[in-house]
């Protein structure tokens, strides 16, 4: 299912060059936020919400900011380009910062027990596992020339002892909050029962 | 960030039935074949192993003519696996650029109609 946020994270990922902005900041950014110094205050506290923010050498994906002057962004976290996927990326200096236009691409996939029917209404996966390898993580893209569809593919190591009977998914902007784009029920709940059992999952987008 | 490319034989895309909500996946007809990527964002090879095997049902009716990657290591275990030779990267990519042009000049056959052509669309307000 596409969720309703998810039709409009798309229509503004593919069709929207606007509301991006620049500027220096002179505060130290910490590991999930950054102060736009100057800048004045947005208008809302979901003014950027899923756009990309580049400073430095890392960038960070927008999860909310605050309605103040100066406005306060924060991001789910600071990546290094060469590994998305990867550990968290170095916490940048104070400088010149940039929103993209557009919106974060969604490909981190996350798991839950929750065998609830998917609905385009849901922002959130119910009873998000965490923990012992089964936490959200960068799915792996996969595309085939010509077709109108493409797949995101998460292996899962489950790392804990307590038996899991795993029954849908959710796709994200994000590695924490962000937006919900696509939330899709197992065709088969996949059991995992103990530490270094493996579920594969391919979730298929059509476009 | 690892890169895969397959040659894909028999190339399929997902179709989605909205009024049941479920996947149906549909052949692709692309004279000479399609290629598949694969952009891996972790360095788990055997997580990349499982999850190339897994999406590759979701692209393809049929088993890879070819692998190639970015990661030698990583391009022999597929390759090994699925039965079918590694290449070079850099043949792997013009494989890429080859398959879109087989694709466009596919679509354009289907087209009806020559360039050139004008023809009444109707009123579109």
């Amino acid at each position: 299912v596409r969720t309703n946020l998810g039709t409009d994270w798309h229509a503004r990922a593919l069709g929207a060059l606007t509301n991006s902005k620049t500027g220096t900041g002179t505060t130290a950014p910490t590991a999930t936020t950054i102060t736009l110094d100057d800048a004045t205050a947005p208008g809302s506290t979901s003014a950027w919400n899923g756009q990309l923010i580049t400073c430095g050498a890392v960038f960070g994906v927008i999860v909310s900011n605050t309605n103040a002057t100066p406005p306060v962004v924060t991001v789910d976290r600071w990546y290094d380009p060469t590994t998305p996927g990867g550990a968290a990326g170095t916490t940048p200096a104070a400088g010149r910062y940039q929103i993209l236009a557009g919106m974060a691409p969604a490909q981190w996939m996350a798991i839950t027990t929750d065998a609830t029917a998917a609905a385009a209404t849901d922002t959130t996966l119910g009873t998000e596992e965490t923990t012992n390898g089964l936490g959200r993580a960068y799915a792996t893209y996969a595309h085939t020339t010509s077709a109108a569809s493409y797949t995101l593919t998460k292996a899962f190591t489950y790392t804990g002892s307590a038996s899991k009977v795993l029954a849908k998914i959710g796709v994200f902007n994000a590695s924490a909050g962000g937006i919900m784009t696509f939330e899709s029920v197992l065709n088969a709940t996949s059991t995992v029962n103990a530490s270094g059992d493996v579920t594969t999952v391919t979730e298929t987008v059509t476009l | 960030v690892i890169h895969v490319y397959l040659g894909n034989p028999a190339p399929v895309e997902g179709v989605v039935d909205p009024s049941a909500d479920e996947l149906t996946l549909v052949a692709l007809d692309v004279p000479g074949g399609a290629v598949t990527t694969v952009d891996i964002a972790h360095d788990d090879l055997f997580a990349a192993v499982a999850e190339v095997r897994d999406l590759w049902r979701y692209h393809s009716s049929g088993p890879p003519t070819w692998v190639a990657s970015d990661h030698d290591g990583l391009a022999a275990v597929l390759a090994s696996g699925f039965g079918c030779p590694a290449i070079d990267i850099d043949a792997g990519v013009a494989e890429v650029v080859a398959a879109n042009d087989r694709a466009s000049t596919a679509a354009g056959d289907a087209m009806e109609g020559t360039p050139g052509d004008v023809r009444d669309l109707g009123d579109l307000r």
